[in-house]
């Protein structure tokens, strides 16, 4: 009973109306019955109940049919009136409160979550929870959308952001609540505690709030997978005390990234092209190791001035959001303070998308040749920071929502973006351009499970013969086109993980395919692995015998044989 | 004291003096049996059932539930006479032993009601 408190207190609300009217009913059948009244013949006549209760029933709403079954007379009709006095008001009243609380917001949010209860329940499919609909989230429900592998059930604070979603109107719908998801009773309400709940997504950007969902979200649902931003060492660990399993720490990447710039550029550029950028490779050239101005005091500086440090590069830390903020000087002053005119690489990393701007615009006018770093904090500032041409953008949504998708739908990826701190930039080149090379577009990631599944048709020829990979892509219609395609990574069943296995290497029951590709390679790829006749003709470049087929043609044979006869 | 707990056992009580007031007498006399305390009885019995509204107790369903059951049987009752004196042309003892069994129906689930009722008081700590 405890879920629909509100409901019970509504349907308590209506007791005095009801009670009303039962009340004015009665007195007023009651004495139409025994007022006396006169028969067409004069006779005394006696309402009936039934008469009685018909004349109050289309009294009292104000239809009015008349007076039945004899013309009424005064005694009666003054009755009548008091009748009239009474029940009509008492009609007015419980309408009255009825239509109130269809317009109450408690009964209406009630009402809202027992829907939004329903539709999860009624989920058959694996679904995640994400908490918080803001930028982050949305790149994250248009991914899971666009590659339908989970349902999403949304939790928002705040009204006006459900709404929000309500008008985006996904197919198939995302079911989403104006709800605290601190809460225990909410999170249960979006199905924490579902076998079917396979993750959830707590990106706030305070880290005490994903501190506190997660650990009850915990106690619900032992099982679930937990994704969880934070940016503090101390956030992180308790975090990972609770038991939440990826923490995604968004500074920490950002200077990860720029660390790669600085010595690895071509794994930068495949890490990210896996965190949702382009596969570019104009930006071949390594980072310069000039001084470095970092418009940062925060968070974000600090982890970059961690891996500055570490690399022995020169820098200076300017406070450009504060001191301009406070009115106590122009960024041109503090740019020129910091010798902006000798620098190799101004990094804008404020929390404000119009200081970040200024500072650039300003460093440029002083520097022309200066590296350009900034931070992007509102995805809805795109064109003006794409008009201005920095070299490099970090959006901060965007890396933490490319990876919180990935880390639940497509983990090879992020363990192959974790692997290539391994790897060196001549491999990396390798790979970039070998993409670039076969796919020559913005590539498409997949990961295929090699199973009854997802590779039907393959399973049983594994039992009977090696297939390597490129004999289902190196060839694919007998002459010689080859799909559009590269196995990035393999992950055996035995906990294997190869980086960029070779084109010889051979399919293995339980494997996992970290796959790259034009969408039409990686389409046609799943139907060599699951057409039975697909994949017979790929392997021996001929078409299957097809034995219904054969039947009817040795049969037209034999006919046409002894017809010869 | 507890007033709303007052009112509401004096409806749930007089419910059934009223049901059981109407029932008593010869089942086959319709003047054994008066209109006005059937329909005093119709009356009280949603007001009882008003009162066992909203009560969210497992008790309380249980309530409603009985008062429900005993409305439905005093509607049947009322609608069986309105027929038989507006419709057949007059109240045949027939028609009468219909009336008060369907009473009586309701008084039962009047008396499940009281002594639901009473054991609940009985239970409460206060």
């Amino acid at each position: 009973m405890r879920e629909n408190e509100a409901f019970w207190i509504v349907i308590r609300r209506l007791r005095t109306p009801i009670l009303a009217l039962i009340v004015t009913y009665t007195i007023s059948i009651i004495l139409l019955t025994l007022v006396e009244g006169r028969d067409n013949n004069g006779n005394v006549h006696h309402l009936s109940f039934f008469d009685a209760f018909y004349i109050v029933s289309y009294t009292a709403n104000t239809i009015g049919f008349g007076e039945i079954p004899y013309p009424l007379t005064y005694p009666q009709r003054l009755m009548l009136t008091i009748t009239i006095y009474m029940t009509v008001p008492a009609w007015f009243y419980a309408l009255g409160t009825i239509v109130g609380l269809f317009r109450d917001k408690a009964f209406k949010r009630e009402l809202k979550r027992i829907i939004f209860r329903r539709q999860i329940e009624h989920f058959t499919d694996d679904f995640v929870v994400i908490c918080g609909y803001n930028s982050t989230s949305r790149i994250m429900i248009d991914k899971f959308q666009k590659y339908g592998k989970y349902r999403m059930v949304v939790l928002d604070k705040l009204e006006e952001k459900i709404d929000e979603l309500t008008l985006e109107g996904y197919y198939p719908i995302v079911p989403a609540l104006a709800a605290d998801a601190t809460t225990t009773d909410v999170l249960e309400d979006a199905g924490i505690a579902s076998p079917h709940c396979k993750a959830l997504f707590v990106l706030f950007e305070d880290d005490d709030l994903n501190l506190k969902v997660a650990v009850k979200a915990k106690i619900l649902n032992k099982n679930i997978e937990i994704v969880a931003e934070s940016s503090f060492t101390a956030g992180l660990h308790n975090l990972t005390d609770v038991g939440v399993e990826h923490v995604i720490d968004p500074y920490h990447h950002v200077a990860t990234r720029i660390e790669y710039m600085l010595n690895t550029p071509h794994l930068y550029a495949l890490l990210n092209w896996l965190g949702g950028g382009n596969l570019n490779l104009s930006r071949k050239a390594k980072l310069t190791r000039g001084k470095y101005i970092i418009c940062s005091r925060g968070r974000l500086g600090k982890a970059i001035k961690e891996i500055l440090l570490k690399n022995g590069i020169e820098y200076e830390i300017v406070d450009i959001f504060k001191e301009t903020k406070a009115k106590d000087g122009s960024d041109r002053d503090l740019l020129l303070k910091a010798g902006i005119e000798t620098a190799g690489c101004l990094i804008a990393g404020t929390p404000d998308d119009a200081v970040n701007l200024s500072a650039i615009i300003t460093a440029r006018k002083l520097n022309p040749g200066i590296f350009v770093m900034v931070r992007e904090n509102k995805m809805e500032e795109n064109s003006v920071f794409a008009a201005l041409r920095a070299n490099t953008v970090f959006v901060m949504d965007k890396i933490v929502a490319v990876r919180a998708y990935n880390i639940i739908a497509r983990p090879l990826v992020i363990r192959f973006a974790d692997e290539l701190i391994h790897k060196s930039d001549e491999w990396g080149r390798n790979i970039v351009e070998k993409l670039t090379e076969i796919i020559n577009k913005k590539p498409q990631l997949k990961e295929i499970l090699i199973d009854e599944n997802e590779a039907y048709a393959l399973m049983p020829i594994l039992k009977e013969r090696a297939v390597a990979y490129k004999d289902l892509v190196a060839d694919v219609d007998g002459e010689g086109r080859e799909l559009e395609l590269i196995i990035l990574a393999v992950l055996r069943r035995n906990g294997e993980f190869i980086m960029g296995p070779s084109f010889g290497s051979a399919f293995e029951a339980g494997d996992k395919l970290l796959i790259a590709g034009t969408d039409d390679a990686i389409w046609e790829f799943e139907e060599i692995l699951n057409n039975i006749n697909k994949l017979y003709f790929v392997l021996n470049k001929k078409e299957m015998a097809n034995w219904l087929f054969e039947k009817a043609a040795r049969f037209i044979q034999n006919k046409v044989k002894s017809r010869q006869n | 004291m507890y007033s709303e707990k007052v009112v509401a056992g004096f409806f749930i009580v007089l419910a059934l003096t009223l049901n059981a007031g109407f029932v008593y007498g010869d089942i086959e006399n319709i003047a054994h049996h008066s209109v006005y305390e059937l329909a005093a009885a119709i009356a009280v019995n949603l007001i009882a059932t008003t009162m066992k509204l909203g009560d969210k107790t497992q008790v309380g369903c249980v309530l409603l539930a009985t008062s429900l059951v005993a409305d439905l049987q005093l509607f049947a009752a009322a609608a069986v006479w309105g027929f038989a004196s507006n419709v057949a042309g007059g109240v045949t003892p027939q028609h009468t032993t219909t009336i008060v069994s369907l009473a009586t129906g309701a008084m039962v689930a009047n008396i499940v009601s009281v002594i639901l009722y009473i054991s609940d008081t009985v239970h409460s700590k206060r």
